[in-house]
């Protein structure tokens, strides 16, 4: 046993040690992350797990200067669309193939279901809270992957940008087209929501 | 200024994506454009809502994280005693091997013909990889050797003396480098 193999052991030990810290420190969040866009705790849970020991695995390939949050981040969400497209077996082709040309109102029309007779006497607070997980899960992928990263979990669209491995001009059509299309799911099963008035 | 161009810089506008002079003109625009308006009120309602999100509370921590961590690093440094084993065998090591069984089996005879009083083995203290095998182990999951691979040893003799203990037994860290952090080593320079 050289000193040198010795030495990188004790480096190695050093990383797993660094490593442990930050599934510890990061989990909850990553967790969070899991859930607003699988919708569910049992893929949520293992779709974390797959995130961290695939990090793990390509530790030795991450850059400190990007934050932690932000790495696990892009992981996870490549993790997530694969197994989406891979689940429904859907074609990977380019979101933005499909909407190259237009640039106003009309988006994709997406086979959401019908939501149904709304109740109108809706004060409780959790509801809206569903409607709004269940209008996220109606978007495709990409969409939903964008507008969780800006609004649950707060990124810029240069942050976002680097997490999905995408430019700036994609961020922002993504968002914008997932916002529009939640926000049309939402109006449809409450629309006092966004009736005039202020918002609650 | 169009109403289409404005609509579609709206989210942008909304998150302060938008460089300043861009910024300046759709506010303008939406003061005076009712149609504008009442778009950006919807989505600012929509993201407010997404903002609204409680932060969802997973129902266990990141022990089952830590637990398949601590597996694939023992299946790791299994691989690595396969692979280091039987490539890089020297000839010096060759010869330790052979020597150490010529050792041995003059130590056994000798040991064979010594009184049973004599408290010789005994009162040794034992080394390593002769632990009995109650003791707990230093190291996590140890894996064989390179070297106890290549020398055989007595069948009475306990050499993989590493109790199977459940995970959260061991310690997560070593204050010593834990030898399948040498196997890492290995594993990785010989990739
Ligand atoms: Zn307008």
């Amino acid at each position: 046993m050289t000193h040198t193999a010795i030495a990188q052991s004790m480096e190695q030990e050093l990383l797993d040690r660094e490593f442990d810290a930050l599934v510890m420190r990061y989990y909850q969040q990553v967790y969070n992350l899991a859930y607003r866009l699988t919708g569910n705790a049992a893929d949520a849970e293992d779709l974390t797990q797959e995130a961290f020991l695939r990090a793990y695995r390509f530790f030795d390939r991450y850059d400190p200067t990007m934050p932690f949050m932000n790495w696990i981040s892009r992981i996870l969400t490549n993790l997530y669309i694969d197994e989406y497209r891979r689940r429904k077996r859907l074609p990977t082709l380019s979101i933005e193939e499909r909407f190259e040309n237009e640039e106003g109102e009309e988006g994709e029309q997406l086979d959401i279901p019908d939501p149904g007779p709304s109740p109108l006497d809706i004060a409780e607070s959790n509801q809206y809270k569903e409607a709004v997980q269940e209008g996220l899960m109606s978007l495709a992928p990409e969409f939903r992957t964008a507008v969780v990263l800006a609004d649950v979990m707060g990124h810029s669209y240069e942050e976002i940008a680097e997490i999905m491995n995408t430019s700036i001009g994609t961020v922002r059509s993504r968002i914008h087209r997932g916002r529009k299309q939640l926000r049309d799911i939402i109006q449809r099963k409450y629309p006092e929501l966004f009736e005039r008035g202020d918002l609650k | 200024m169009n109403c289409r161009y404005v609509q579609s810089r709206l989210s942008a506008y909304l998150d302060m994506e938008l460089t300043g002079h861009e910024h300046q003109l759709i506010r303008s625009h939406i003061e005076n454009c009712i149609e504008c308006s009442t778009e950006f009120e919807r989505l600012r309602r929509t993201k407010h809502l997404l903002r609204q999100l409680p932060v969802v509370q997973p129902s266990q921590g990141p022990e089952a994280v830590l637990v398949r961590l601590r597996a694939q690093r023992a299946t790791v440094s299994q691989n690595a005693v396969i692979r280091v084993g039987w490539r890089s065998v020297r000839w010096w090591q060759m010869a330790v091997g052979a020597a150490a069984i010529g050792v041995f089996l003059w130590w056994n005879s000798t040991v064979a013909e010594t009184p049973s009083d004599v408290t010789f083995a005994s009162s040794t203290p034992k080394p390593l990889l002769f632990r009995s095998s109650s003791e707990p182990s230093l190291f996590r999951m140890r894996s064989p050797l390179p070297s106890e691979m290549l020398n055989p040893v007595p069948f009475n003799q306990p050499v993989f003396s590493t109790p199977i203990l459940p995970t959260n037994y061991y310690p997560a860290h070593n204050s010593v480098p834990s030898f399948e952090g040498l196997y890492h080593t290995f594993y990785f320079q010989s990739r």
